[in-house]
């Protein structure tokens, strides 16, 4: 099963490459472009769930492993794999990418190049989550780019333009970091190689050492997004099509967070320990400032943005901490907040939809017409201040717990951020739902069948991952321990 | 002359001049299609010529030129590309125009003094080689010249590569001077075993680099012949910024490895410099314009610059990664000059602003251009990201970190600027009514042959990479 992973990568991108060759002139021709794009989609989450299924071997070494020679002349392969820490995220990253091709309507004649773009950036996430290799990593990392700056600038909001080139440009700025550790590593190692477990018990100079640890931390923190980095995030969520901002907070920004554990944490552990005290600072003012944007938020869509900023500084918080309990925790967030941020990206779709603005001021008394609405997006914003028995519990109680140890009072402020964000998504529930409703709304129209359809299948996932978090915890938790056993300088 | 029985392996040489001769005889009565038919077909048989002669190292008239792995790998890309530029070229036709059908005749033979070239190791037979393929690309210029723009064009470049084929000669005097050999090889044993005469040998660099800057595209003739990009139509651009720079580049690397290489002056340094120069400036420039030609040949100085990093590190991984960037630049060059004159049959403009019906109306086109512009930046998953990648971690192998990062900054700098293209091809909404054209079979051949390669080698570098290997070890042996 050795080519599983590679089917999981390439298939969106030949479904992409297929796409280009279809008729879009007719409706009926678009229709059939939509459903390709969705059967492909369907496929590489069936991979997935089927790759799942069959990782148990749980020896906290890589599964599905594939090495091909690639350019074996400058010592890099094709080298695929998935740990307990990628697969999940993988799955996310699947399931996210089909409710996201299904939830792609309206798009009329730009429909080909729409999903096209999106296969494309499906492409390059899950390589991103399977590479072994630096040089593959960052290759894909980079395939993302392109797609994203244009989903955002065609398919976005009024101000949809420069939303896209401040990501683009953070983003590219960001990759020139990545790409600059890549090759000062590859020149430092003593063997001339991009393999990622190679490389991985090499020891080297103190200085360099630091330095390419800082420059793979800034180029993921771009990506997680941390604080002060997270304003582009912020603006693309506000101003990006709903299909394509669920992309982008649910699995996008979680590479972030990947990168973080797999490389920071997992190849440059004692690096890192050493400028850890920074990453906490940065992790607590993240926490922080994404809570209380939140209460200050007037815009839903950055309401949402700022929850999942929020949230990348418990993530970053438990990386700091290198707590294996955080650690796991931080896996667990990161499943639980993509699911999370994509219902609320759809929920607050059809509000905004409905309600004809984004503005929560603006709204009101929604809850007499919307009824499944209500009860979705309030299941959401619970799941997202970490309501027990939901998605995010188990992760956000973890990380808590793994950090206090080491950090106490970074976690005691972190908690005050977790308790003013609940504060903000209560308040906002308030306003949006319950009160008086402002005369111009009228009759509003509840959930119609797909978008019923994508919230009850996310909300699903959302209430299964909180009652048995165990379905994900048991791989992830041997992938953690050999990742913080391991690691040279 | 035992070695004279050895111009047999000139033949691929010999059939350009043949197809070339025939292509003058048959243009007063043959219209242009039929004799860039008869180019291309005499383009396979050259290329099935030099595949006789793979792996073989041959010298050839005492040494003026040496068939090797290297001079092999640069003319079997220099074959490919005139021949994608010559499809390409069959569709760059303007309403009521009848271009020259000796024209394909010209092309046929820059190639060959581009073929030349890529095997010559003495001084002598370089500079005619180059100088065969710069005045073909002068009667190019002027006989496909577009308006009343194009007589200037014409006379601008004639001016600006007479001049700098002067300068050039006179750096390979000044060397010849100080080594007293113009074999090239000879010439840098001489100069290795010099002492004492820095400053002359650095000028004469300098001057060889001076010379060489048109060719490279480092000083592009559209710095100060306004209207270069309309009167001179773009297969003949598209044919310098491949053919042409591929075999300067060819040039300059014998020269730098066989004759400076050695000597005791810091040449790397000096290389260094000019390169990061040209990176930033070339990208810099690139941004501001708003013609998509202008565009496309600033960007060609950044990429010259970053050809010349990989001169910094000559006697390991440099030539190799030179082989390969010239390889994804050509091929670039090629699918963004080939989108633009297939674009231009349905909007007549130059404009980046007028891109803007792309996407909507020519998908495919679009698509290409992207691919190139993403090549040109230097982005994964195409062709141009591996080139450069090798190029800086050759300047990284020698010692020249600082250049690295200069490069990898560029990087991101291209890309935001270029991205500006992309914007527009897939973003902006038509500002007019466009009537897509049928294309012909050529140019659409050319785009996507070209596209694809571009593709292909950003996902499998894999057998390129070999090859490359395969010519650098041939020219450092």
């Amino acid at each position: 099963m050795t080519f599983l992973l590679s089917a999981i990568v390439w298939v969106p991108a030949l479904a992409a490459i297929v796409l280009l060759f279809f008729p879009s002139r007719t409706d009926i021709q678009r229709e059939r472009i939509r459903s390709f794009a969705i059967s492909a989609a369907v496929l590489v989450l069936a991979l997935a769930v089927f790759m799942w299924y069959g990782f148990r071997d749980q020896s906290g070494t890589y599964a599905y492993e594939e090495t091909r020679n690639w350019l074996s002349g400058i010592g890099s392969s094709y080298h695929l794999g998935v740990d307990g820490i990628s697969m999940p995220l993988l799955l996310l990253s699947t399931l996210l990418f089909v409710v996201a091709v299904v939830a792609s309507t309206r798009l009329r004649e730009q429909a080909k190049e729409y999903f096209i773009l999106l296969l494309l950036l499906e492409a390059g996430v899950n390589g991103v989550f399977a590479s072994l290799d630096y040089l593959l990593f960052f290759l894909f990392w980079q395939l993302q780019a392109v797609p994203m700056f244009l989903l955002i600038a065609r398919f976005g909001g009024p101000r949809r333009l420069a939303a896209a080139w401040k990501f683009l440009a953070i983003d590219l700025a960001a990759s020139a970091f990545l790409l600059l550790a890549i090759l000062i590593l590859y020149f430092k190692a003593p063997v001339r190689t991009f393999d990622i477990s190679t490389l991985h018990d090499l020891v080297l100079p103190a200085a360099t050492a630091t330095l390419i640890g800082w420059l793979f931390f800034i180029a993921f923190a771009v990506r997680l997004p941390a604080f002060p980095f997270h304003t582009w995030f912020i603006d693309a969520q506000a101003e990006a099509s709903a299909p394509v901002a669920l992309i982008l907070g649910g699995v996008l920004v979680k590479l972030g967070g990947y990168g973080i554990i797999r490389v920071n944490l997992g190849e440059f552990q004692s690096t890192f320990h050493k400028f850890s005290g920074a990453v906490v600072v940065i992790a607590v003012i993240t926490v922080l400032w994404g809570a209380i944007a939140a209460v200050a938020q007037d815009d839903l869509r950055r309401l949402i943005g700022y929850v999942v900023v929020s949230h990348a500084g418990l993530v970053l918080l438990a990386a700091a901490s290198a707590a294996p309990v955080a650690i796991n925790g931080a896996v667990l967030l990161m499943v639980a907040d993509g699911l999370t941020a994509a219902l609320l990206v759809l929920m607050a779709a059809v509000i905004a939809d409905r309600a004809g603005t984004t503005s929560i001021r603006a709204m009101g008394g929604m809850a007499a017409h919307m009824g499944r609405s209500t009860l979705f997006w309030i299941l959401a914003a619970l799941a997202a201040i970490g309501f027990p028995g939901l998605a995010s519990f188990a992760g956000q109680f973890m990380v808590v717990v793994g950090a206090y140890p080491g950090h106490r009072i970074a976690t005691w402020i972190a908690l005050i951020g977790i308790l003013v964000l609940a504060g903000a998504m209560i308040l906002t529930v308030q306003r949006i739902f319950f009160g008086v409703a402002p005369e111009r709304f009228g009759r509003l129209r509840d959930l119609g069948t797909l978008e019923l359809f994508n919230a009850a299948a996310l909300a699903t996932f959302i209430v299964l991952l909180g009652l048995l978090p165990a379905i994900l915890m048991d791989s992830i938790n041997f992938s953690v321990l050999s990742l913080l056993s391991g690691g040279g300088g | 002359m035992k070695t004279f029985g050895n111009l047999l392996t000139f033949s691929p040489e010999i059939w350009l001049l043949g197809g070339a001769i025939v292509i003058f005889l048959q243009a007063r009565f043959l219209p242009r299609t039929s004799t860039t038919s008869v180019a291309l077909v005499t383009l396979i048989l050259a290329l099935l010529a030099l595949a006789t002669q793979f792996k073989q190292t041959t010298m050839i008239l005492d040494g003026a030129f040496l068939l090797d792995g290297f001079a092999i790998f640069i003319q079997v890309m220099l074959l490919g590309a005139a021949a994608l530029c010559l499809l390409a070229g069959r569709a760059d036709v303007l309403p009521g125009e009848s271009p020259a059908a000796a024209e394909p005749g010209f092309f046929l033979l820059a190639t060959l003094g581009a073929m030349l070239g890529a095997s010559a190791t003495e001084m002598v037979s370089l500079f005619l080689a180059l100088e065969l393929l710069a005045i073909n690309l002068y009667v190019l210029t002027g006989l496909a010249r577009r308006g009343a723009g194009g007589i200037g064009a014409g006379l601008g470049y004639l001016v600006l590569g007479a001049a700098s084929s002067a300068i050039l000669l006179y750096g390979l005097a000044l060397t010849f001077g100080l080594s007293g050999d113009t074999r090239l090889r000879a010439a840098g044993q001489a100069l290795a075993a010099l002492h004492g005469t820095k400053p002359a040998l650095l000028l004469a660099l300098s001057m060889v680099l001076a010379g060489f800057a048109v060719r490279f595209g480092l000083l592009p003739v559209h710095w100060w012949t306004r209207g270069f990009e309309t009167g001179v139509p773009p297969r003949v651009t598209m044919f310098a910024l491949s053919v042409g720079v591929v075999a300067a580049f060819t040039v300059f690397a014998r020269i730098a490895v066989s004759t400076f290489a050695g000597s005791h002056i810091p040449y790397a340094a000096v290389i260094a410099v000019v390169a990061a120069v040209a990176m930033t400036a070339g990208n810099l420039l690139a941004v501001t314009q708003s013609s998509v030609r202008r565009l496309l040949v600033y960007a060609g100085i950044a990429q010259a610059g970053y050809a010349l990093v990989a001169f910094t590190d000559l006697k390991r991984a440099g030539i190799g990664a030179l082989l390969i960037f010239l390889t994804a630049l050509a091929l670039t060059s090629v699918c963004a000059f080939a989108a633009i004159i297939a674009y231009a049959r349905s909007v007549h403009s130059d404009a980046i602003r007028d891109l803007a019906a792309m996407s909507r109306t020519t998908p495919g086109l679009a698509v290409a251009l992207g691919l190139a512009v993403i090549s040109l930046a230097g982005l994964p998953p195409v062709a141009g990201f591996f080139g450069k990648v090798l190029v800086l971690q050759a300047a990284v192998d020698g010692g020249f970190a600082w250049l690295a990062v200069v490069g990898a900054l560029n990087i991101a700098l291209a890309a935001l600027g270029y991205a500006r293209i992309l914007r527009i091809a897939f973003v902006d909404p038509p500002v007019f009514e466009v009537a897509a054209v049928r294309l012909g079979l050529g140019i659409r051949a050319a785009v996507a042959l070209s596209a694809a390669g571009i593709v292909f080698l950003g996902l499998f570098l894999g057998p390129l990479y070999t090859a490359a290997s395969y010519g650098k070890s041939a020219i450092l042996h």
